[in-house]
């Protein structure tokens, strides 16, 4: 019961007197209302922002890998012993087939497996990656084109010669020695390339 | 009471329909100690229901990171005190603080002593909202349901001797204040 002597002898008791309120009946159905409206709109808050940061994400995914496709990096040398063509260099204009290109990535393929699997046979330790990351490492390997592949060298030393790419000096060197219209190609077996470098012509 | 919620055994899948439930025990049980909670604060009861729904809200987006029965009472609390002070100073209170006095001094038909009656609650609030804020919320929690120091520390985040000693000093105020 309210304390009538209400006075400074009791204040915590009458304090509790006037807190003694209950929540009117309708209070819990309210309060659910409430909880699930703002369910619903942190919901759509939700599917509206992924709605806008995903096209927008997609967006700059495209423009970086815009800014960043291969025709526009560097040319980058496969091994420490391979030069750069100078980016001085007039660009071709004759634009590079799709031949030439499949056989380039041919090429650089079949010199990167040959170096790894020779430094394997050499007892060297370490994963694909970590041989390619050892350019001091490559530059002591010799390079072996098996003779199944060699027709992806001869494809680019071809298209080397008509001016559709351009590769760098040891490779040059060595194709300059090769005739592209020459059938059947006669190399050596295994075929000896020093080191590689190619640049594709930017279309 | 305290068996009203318990946590959910670890690696429980837990359906929608538990969650509602769980929603609507917490509710159940907490309401009233919200309410008077934030009209402790805010001395109208339509604006201390309001509060006490908002915080509710609040709580609910939190409710899987408090599943234990008592820190869900402790947060609630201290949510509730929060957004109550924080409502009372935005001035957005729609009634008068009127209520309060009025639970203290009911008429009597005496005009004499109704006007002493509410003269006297006035006072008391008066004294009451002079403490800072650390006494207050300890004081506020004290009266609510008789609750037990022990009690009060859980729900103050506070240790116990900390409320015996809030306690004590918030009374001695309001009895310097009120004599």
């Amino acid at each position: 019961m309210r304390d009538e002597r209400m006075d400074a002898d009791d204040p915590l008791r009458a304090l509790a007197d006037a807190l003694d309120v209950e929540p009117s009946p309708g209070f819990g159905a309210q309060a659910r209302q409430r909880i699930d409206a703002d369910r619903g709109a942190r919901r759509r808050t939700r599917r509206y922002a992924m709605a806008i940061i995903v096209p927008a994400a997609a967006i700059a995914l495209v423009v970086v890998w815009a800014a960043h496709r291969p025709s526009d990096v560097q040319p980058r040398a496969v091994s420490s012993h391979a030069e750069v063509v100078p980016q001085s260099a007039p660009p071709h204009p004759v634009a590079p087939t799709t031949e030439d290109l499949a056989a380039e990535r041919s090429a650089t393929a079949v010199v990167a497996r040959t170096r790894e699997s020779r430094m394997r046979d050499e007892g060297r330790r370490g994963s694909p990656r970590a041989f390619r990351n050892e350019s001091q490492a490559f530059a002591a390997v010799p390079v072996v084109v098996p003779r199944g592949q060699l027709e992806g060298v001869r494809q680019l030393a071809s298209a080397a010669a008509s001016g559709r790419v351009r590769i760098g000096p040891p490779l040059a060197d060595w194709a300059a020695g090769v005739q592209p219209e020459a059938t059947p190609l006669q190399a050596p077996d295994p075929l000896r390339v020093p080191a590689l470098s190619v640049e594709p012509l930017a279309n | 009471m305290n068996a009203i919620v318990r946590p959910w055994p670890a690696g429980r899948v837990v359906s929608a329909e538990d969650r509602v439930r769980d929603l609507d025990d917490r509710l159940a049980e907490s309401s009233a100690l919200a309410v008077r909670v934030a009209f402790s604060v805010l001395r109208n009861h339509a604006d201390a229901e309001d509060v006490a729904q908002e915080a509710f809200v609040r709580a609910s987006r939190r409710l899987g990171a408090l599943r234990d029965r008592d820190r869900f009472r402790a947060w609630l609390v201290r949510l509730t005190w929060r957004m109550a002070i924080d409502w009372q100073r935005s001035g957005r209170r729609r009634g008068t603080r009127e209520d309060a006095v009025a639970r203290l001094a009911p008429q009597h038909g005496n005009a004499e002593v109704d006007v002493a009656a509410r003269e006297r609650a006035a006072r008391l609030w008066q004294a009451i909202d002079a403490l800072p804020e650390r006494l207050r919320l300890v004081l506020v929690l004290a009266a609510i349901d008789g609750h037990t120091t022990r009690e009060v520390a859980a729900l103050a985040g506070v240790a116990e001797g900390t409320v015996k000693s809030r306690l004590f000093e918030a009374r001695r105020r309001l009895q310097e204040q009120l004599r």
